[in-house]
Parts: C-alpha cells; sequence; structure tokens
C-alpha cells in the first residue's frame, strides 16, 4: 500500500523528465542531458531554447494544471457528496469560457487569461449567492445554481460565438478546446501561483473533507463548521481551476477520472486521496500533453485527449460497478 | 360602327406595338440589375468592374471597399439568411464554391433565383472564373482585364520559378494567425502562390487548409522565410511575442521575415498585387 501510494507521489515527476526526452525536434538524449547539466553554456542555442524554453514550461504548466483539476475534482466530489461532479460543476467552465469569447470578440483590449479568471470566478460566486438560503448553502442548491449559471453564461458565450466573424470564432474554438501550446515560463509563475494557493487550504484541510462527506449533521456533531468549511473548499478549488484555466483552456476529465482513480487504488480516505490525487492529475495531465504534441505533425488540443480516455474509462468504471471508487 | 371599331381596335394595337417598341429602342441595360453577393472577394470584384450600384445585398464580413458596409446585410457566409436574400428581389444571386454551405445554390434554385457559382478553390483557376463571373454580371470586358493582370503576375511568378536564382526552393512559413499558431496549408490561394513561385510551403502536408503547428515542429522544419499576414481588421495580428519564440531560428536571426496586406486572402481584384508583394518578400535575400 505504502509502495502503491510512493510510486503515484513520484510518478509526476518521473514522467516530466521522460516527456523533456519527447519532441518532434528531433534531439538526442545525450545533448538533453547536457542541456540539462549546463544550461548557461548552451543558452543561446535553437537546442536549449526547445528544451529550456519550450518544452520545459509547457510540461511543468500541465502538471500544475493537472493537479488544480484533479484536487479540485476531488473536493468537490466531497462537498457536495456526489460521485458525478467535475470542478466545473459550479460554472467556472461556462464563466471562463463566456470571459474568453467576449474578450477576444469584443474587447481586445482585454488580456485574454484576465477575463477568464475574472468571468470564472464571477460564475461561482453568482452560484453560490444564488444557492444561499437563510444563510445557509445547501448541496443541491449549490447543484442547482452552478447548472443554472452554467446554462445561462453557455447561452451568451452561443450569442457571442454566433456574432463575431470566421476568424475570431477559430480563434474562440480552439481555446475552448483546451491546449498548452504556448506555455511559457510568465504563465508558469502566473497561474502556478494561483493554482499552489488554491490547492493548498485543501491538502492542509484534508481530513475534514472525510467529516464533510459524511453528511452535514454528522459533520455539525464533530464540531466542523459545515458552511464555512464548504466555502473555504469550494473558494480555494475555485481559485486553483480557474488559475489552470485561465492558461489553458478547458480542459474535462481529469477532474472528474482521476479521484475515481485514486479511490480504486488507495480507497476513499481524504487524507491519502488528496495528496494523491494531485499528483495523479499531474501525471494524466503531463502523458496527455506529451500525446498532444507528439502524436502528429499537428498540435492537438489537450481536451480531445482527456475526453478520448475519458469515455472509455467511465464505461469500465460502470462495468466494474462502481462500488469500490465510492465508499458508501 | 363595325368599322369604328375595327379602327380604334388597329390604333390600340399600334400604341401597344409602339410603346413596346419604344421601350425595347431605350436598349435596357445589359446584364442582372439586382445582385447579391454571398462572398466578400465577390463584393469586391463587382466593385471593382463599376456595378458596385446594382449590389443589392452582401454579406456581413464583406468591409471593402467603404460603400460596400453601407449594403443591406444577408447574414455571413456560413449560415446567409434565405429569407433575406429573397426579401430582395435578386435577379443574380453569385454563391462561391468554399465559402458557402454546399446546399445553398440548390436552395437557392428551388426558390426560383438565378444563381451562379464562383470556384474559389485554386489560383490558377481565378482568371477563368473571374472572366466567368464577368461574362454573368455583365461586365465581361472589365473582368477581363483583371484576369489578364492576373495572369501577367502569375507568369512573372514563374520566371522565379524557372531562374537558377538562389532563392529558387526556399521553404516558407506563412503565418496566418500567430495565438494559436496558424499557417496556410494546402488548398489556401496562398499555398498556390508560393508553389507557383517554386518555394516549398512547410506546412504542405498538412491535411487540412489552415494547419495549427507547435513550436517545435516549426523549429524542426527550418523556414527559410517567415510571412507574416494581416490579420483581419477587427483583430490586429501580434507577432512580436511568436517571433520571441521562434528567435533561435535562421530566418529570424537574418531578419528574413516579411509582412504583408491580406491581399491575397480574398481571390478577388487584389490577388495581382498579392501575388506581387510575396514575390518581393520571398526573393529578398
Amino acid at each position: 500500500m505504502r509502495i502503491k501510494s510512493a510510486l503515484i507521489l513520484l510518478s509526476p515527476f518521473v514522467v516530466a523528465v521522460l516527456s523533456l526526452f519527447i519532441g518532434t525536434y528531433g534531439l538526442l538524449p545525450e545533448e538533453i542531458i547536457n542541456i540539462l547539466l549546463h544550461p548557461l553554456a548552451a543558452a543561446d542555442t535553437p537546442e536549449a531554447t526547445i528544451v529550456l524554453d519550450i518544452r520545459m514550461p509547457r510540461i511543468i504548466l500541465a502538471g500544475l494544471a493537472g493537479m488544480a483539476l484533479a484536487t479540485s475534482g476531488a473536493t468537490m466530489q466531497a462537498v457536495l457528496r456526489n460521485p458525478l461532479v467535475d470542478p466545473f460543476i459550479l460554472g467556472i467552465s461556462a464563466g471562463a469560457a463566456f470571459g474568453c469569447a467576449i474578450a477576444i470578440g469584443f474587447m481586445a483590449w482585454l488580456p485574454l487569461q484576465v477575463a477568464a479568471f475574472i468571468f470564472g470566478g464571477l460564475a461561482v460566486l453568482i452560484a453560490c449567492l444564488m444557492a444561499r438560503s437563510g444563510g445557509e448553502i445547501s448541496r443541491l442548491s449549490l447543484v442547482l445554481s452552478g447548472v443554472i449559471v452554467s446554462a445561462f453564461f453557455t447561452a451568451l458565450l452561443s450569442m457571442i460565438k454566433f456574432l463575431v466573424d470566421p476568424m475570431k470564432l477559430q480563434n474562440i474554438v480552439h481555446w475552448l478546446m483546451g491546449s498548452f501550446a504556448m506555455a511559457e515560463w510568465q504563465q508558469v509563475k502566473t497561474s502556478g501561483i494561483g493554482i499552489v494557493l488554491g490547492c493548498l487550504p485543501v491538502l492542509l484541510l484534508r481530513w475534514r473533507l472525510n467529516v464533510i462527506s459524511m453528511g452535514d449533521d454528522e459533520a455539525r456533531s464533530m464540531g466542523v463548521n459545515v458552511s464555512r468549511k464548504r466555502i473555504i473548499f469550494i473558494a480555494s478549488s475555485t481559485l486553483a481551476v480557474t488559475s489552470a484555466v485561465s492558461v489553458c483552456g478547458i480542459i474535462g476529465w481529469i477532474g472528474l477520472m482521476v479521484p475515481h482513480l485514486i479511490r480504486m487504488i488507495s480507497g476513499p480516505d481524504h487524507r491519502t486521496l488528496i495528496p494523491l490525487s494531485m499528483a495523479g492529475g499531474a501525471t494524466f495531465m503531463i502523458c496527455a500533453d506529451t500525446v498532444a504534441r507528439n502524436m502528429t505533425s499537428f498540435d492537438l488540443p489537450v481536451g480531445i485527449i482527456t475526453a478520448l480516455a475519458g469515455a472509455p474509462f467511465f464505461v469500465y468504471l460502470m462495468k466494474r460497478g462502481g462500488r469500490e471508487s465510492w465508499g458508501n | 360602327m363595325v368599322k369604328i371599331s375595327r379602327i380604334v381596335g388597329c390604333l390600340q394595337l399600334a400604341a401597344l406595338v409602339l410603346c413596346f417598341d419604344f421601350s425595347a429602342a431605350q436598349a435596357a441595360p445589359k446584364g442582372p440589375q439586382r445582385i447579391v453577393s454571398l462572398a466578400p472577394a465577390v463584393t469586391e470584384i463587382i466593385y471593382a468592374v463599376g456595378l458596385g450600384d446594382r449590389l443589392v445585398g452582401v454579406t456581413n464580413v464583406c468591409d471593402r471597399p467603404a460603400a460596400a458596409r453601407q449594403k443591406p446585410k444577408i447574414g455571413n457566409m456560413a449560415n446567409p439568411s434565405l429569407e433575406a436574400i429573397a426579401a430582395l428581389k435578386p435577379d443574380l444571386v453569385i454563391v462561391a464554391s468554399k465559402e458557402n454551405p454546399p446546399e445553398l445554390q440548390n436552395r437557392l434554385k428551388t426558390l426560383r433565383i438565378r444563381t451562379h457559382m464562383f470556384k474559389t478553390s485554386s489560383l490558377d483557376d481565378l482568371p477563368t472564373e473571374i472572366r466567368k463571373l464577368g461574362k454573368a454580371i455583365g461586365a465581361a470586358g472589365k473582368a477581363s482585364k483583371m484576369a489578364g493582370s492576373i495572369e501577367k503576375a502569375l507568369k512573372h511568378s514563374l520566371q522565379l520559378k524557372s531562374a537558377t536564382s538562389t532563392v529558387k526552393g526556399r521553404k516558407v512559413m506563412f503565418m496566418v494567425w500567430t495565438n494559436p499558431i496558424t499557417l496556410a496549408g494546402p488548398g489556401t490561394i496562398i499555398d498556390d502562390a508560393i508553389n507557383d513561385m517554386g518555394m516549398k510551403n512547410i506546412a504542405a502536408d498538412s491535411k487540412t487548409p489552415y494547419p495549427r503547428y507547435t513550436l517545435e515542429t516549426i523549429m524542426a522544419r527550418r523556414p527559410d522565410v517567415i510571412v507574416m499576414g494581416a490579420g483581419t481588421p477587427g483583430m490586429k495580428m501580434n507577432p512580436e511575442p511568436v517571433l520571441h519564440r521562434l528567435r533561435m531560428l535562421e530566418a529570424v536571426k537574418k531578419g528574413r521575415v516579411c509582412y504583408t496586406s491580406d491581399a491575397l486572402y480574398r481571390p478577388g481584384p487584389r490577388i495581382a498585387a498579392g501575388i506581387a508583394e510575396l514575390e518581393k518578400c520571398l526573393s529578398r535575400q
């Protein structure tokens, strides 16, 4: 059991290093090792640029985004006590997509990342405010508000897609499919901060997720302030996901699949589930991105790869009965 | 009595014939009077041959010349409104083969609207297509002149192809958009123009006309010249960040980067100028 956990925790680093060696530019392993060992000496060559400026930030960003999505997926599944929930349930993806569309379509002065971040967060805020009744936010009303907010922003998004010219439309659609193509160190820094700040509270408070997932009354009887904790978990997970989504677009299935996979391997205890989901999400995303950038000479959007992997996975899960991946 | 009615009848007939003759003698202008264009390239051609005032409907992306923006709109290229077109009572609608949906021409035919198909797929066929369009709208002479200037430009490109200059066989990358990095590939006019000049498009093996490549793939293919297109009026291209990330390419280091207009984007009157512009760019040392 410990060995499995250790392997999963190490996997993102192993996969990241291996991915550095894979790419369309045709670099020999010796060259890459040389560049890694003497980064300053080789600084101005195309080979060094490829390894240090193109592949490395892309792999790191993919790892961070995967970590954010998987952690957030596990968190939302616990907070809403629903195994079919993904990090976008409260409207983040629809809000961010709308932000991106409006920035590309009508407000060219607004940077894409900022717009996606703002509207993603706004969508969740609206959903939470709508779900409030008598100072309490219940799970059901949260999910329903999320559905409503998503539907609303999706409708606005459709409107924008209809109104803009073909070039802008192509831009919007490409962003929606999710991609790490233009990843650079600047993005790693800016979104990395948000992702780490979002995942940290969840990591530190993870045992309370065990308590919350037992039920509101149970949790309260154990002295856990359910409403406040719910807000903290939702806020952190939203911060992590909007930071990720603002740089890479909407990449689905990771937040849904990875927590289930980890539960099947090491059980539903959130004290292990959260760290292992973080690692598992990072590994999964790095692998998906490596496939996306190397399978053809095109740059496939990562979202397509994760979706193609996600559907069969769920068929498998269904066939197995799903009991092992959802404790209760 | 009978005689008078007969005389009146003859007079009426004569009047009818004379009126008919009179209007016929006024020489009705040749060609359709109410034309609807379903592609920006077609709109530009119609204005260029001087028949802009016969245009009664355009798409909402028909932005050149400026006068076209004032014309009634019938929707966009991919989804024009049949009702709007029919309401304009056109006597000729010009459909573009690639830009409009394939079933559009049949739908217009069932509405008993005359259509003309303008094929926009290849650069080499463009002069012929322009001449056909000119005949359909009643401006054969001017259209022929436009076609002639394109043929001249193409012939000039062939010189580059057959010459034993150092620039023959250069690898070209034509970037249509920077985020995501989108290149012009096979099936586009830009690609045809590049091939006609004897140069190679690094995106020649792509399966789609506007492929998106990763930075790494572009660096692996080592283009000799980079051409940056112009974007659209609503979206300015921002080439600096991409050029910075590609700074290790020989082309960027030696400054073989040029910026062109969008003349080659539409198969219309500006093609000849676009070919000349591209030629100048690609034959630079």
